[in-house]
């Protein structure tokens, strides 16, 4: 492979970031001075999506360890490793952090 | 510090954490390391029969690629003359007479494996299962040191239940000596495959 190739992923991330950068700046008037805080969130959804992941993981295999009782059969606990509850768990990390960030706490 | 901010703070070191694994995960050989390490390597020698573990059937009857893979390795290492008999592991369907067993035997019979040569073993879940059942069907016959098939690093774990069982075992992984994931999709898949294998370690190791 290539040298482009074997780093196309990071080439064009790196691209299209320094592009929005730009586009932030000149054309959306926003603040580089807030781009800091704007990553730190992203890292605290990524941790929220691994507390999410985990938490979604473990009652999985509860439920499923349940229905095996319930149902007196085997029932293969593959079934939690789902691509789609890493997508559900990315949204409730995002629901969440925007939630913990609204800045709104009960009087 | 109140509970607030002693959450954020853990939540921020996961999430670097996360993003650090990630990288290094994706863009870098960390996993091919990983993946060598937990990996059983091929000792294909000459055995007393040749399992070939269970993953999954569909539905309609066909075998997924990580169930093919396993079944057609199995089937070369039979006409390689490895040992001489076959017997393909793989559960039934709830509700339904089809079972990933039987349809590999199907597969190796109309790929010219004689049927006489061909045992199935249907009534498995877990590799757990496999090791105990397998044992009362293959050990009667003689069959002591057996050829075991599946992924490298499913075969470490297995290897230990089989011998457990009473079995000389050989690893044979249908994931060939470890390639070497070149890219950053196929590195996440291989970081995948290992996350799975440690969970089911640690829930082997629990229960």
């Amino acid at each position: 492979m290539s040298v482009v190739g074997d780093h196309l992923v990071l080439l064009t991330a790196g691209l299209t970031s320094i592009g929005a950068v730009v586009v932030g700046v000149r054309l959306l008037w926003l603040s580089g001075r807030a781009l800091p805080a704007a990553l730190t969130t992203v890292i605290d959804v990524l941790g929220l999506t691994l507390v999410f992941c985990l938490a979604n993981g473990v009652l999985g295999v509860i439920v499923l360890l349940a229905e095996r009782h319930l149902r007196g059969q085997q029932v293969s606990l593959h079934r939690v490793d789902d691509i789609a509850l890493y997508v559900v768990s990315l949204l409730q990390a995002i629901a969440f952090q925007a939630w913990r960030t609204s800045g709104r706490t009960r009087d | 510090m109140s509970v607030a901010r002693t959450v954020g703070i853990a939540v921020r070191a996961l999430g670097a954490l996360a993003l650090l694994g990630f990288v290094l995960a994706a863009f870098t050989p960390a996993v091919n390391v990983l993946a060598h390490r937990l990996s059983a390597p091929p000792e294909l020698r000459r055995a007393d029969a040749i399992v070939v573990l269970g993953q999954a059937v569909q539905a309609d009857g066909t075998l997924p690629p990580v169930s093919l893979q396993r079944t057609v390795y199995g089937i070369v290492l039979f006409k390689r003359g490895l040992a001489p008999v076959i017997l393909f592991s793989g559960a039934r369907l709830p509700s339904t007479d089809l079972s990933e067993a039987i349809v590999r035997a199907d597969l190796a019979r109309e790929l010219g494996v004689p049927a006489t040569a061909v045992l199935t073993e249907s009534n498995v879940q877990t590799t757990r299962d496999e090791a105990r059942r397998i044992a009362d069907q293959l050990l009667p016959r003689g069959a002591r040191r057996i050829l075991l098939v599946s992924e490298g690093a499913h075969l470490m774990r297995a290897r230990r239940l089989f011998a457990r069982a009473g079995f000389d075992v050989l690893t044979a992984p249908s994931d060939g000596a470890v390639a070497d994931a070149g890219d950053p999709e196929s590195r996440l898949w291989a970081l995948r495959g290992i996350a799975s294998e440690v969970a089911a370690r640690v829930y082997a190791a629990l229960l």
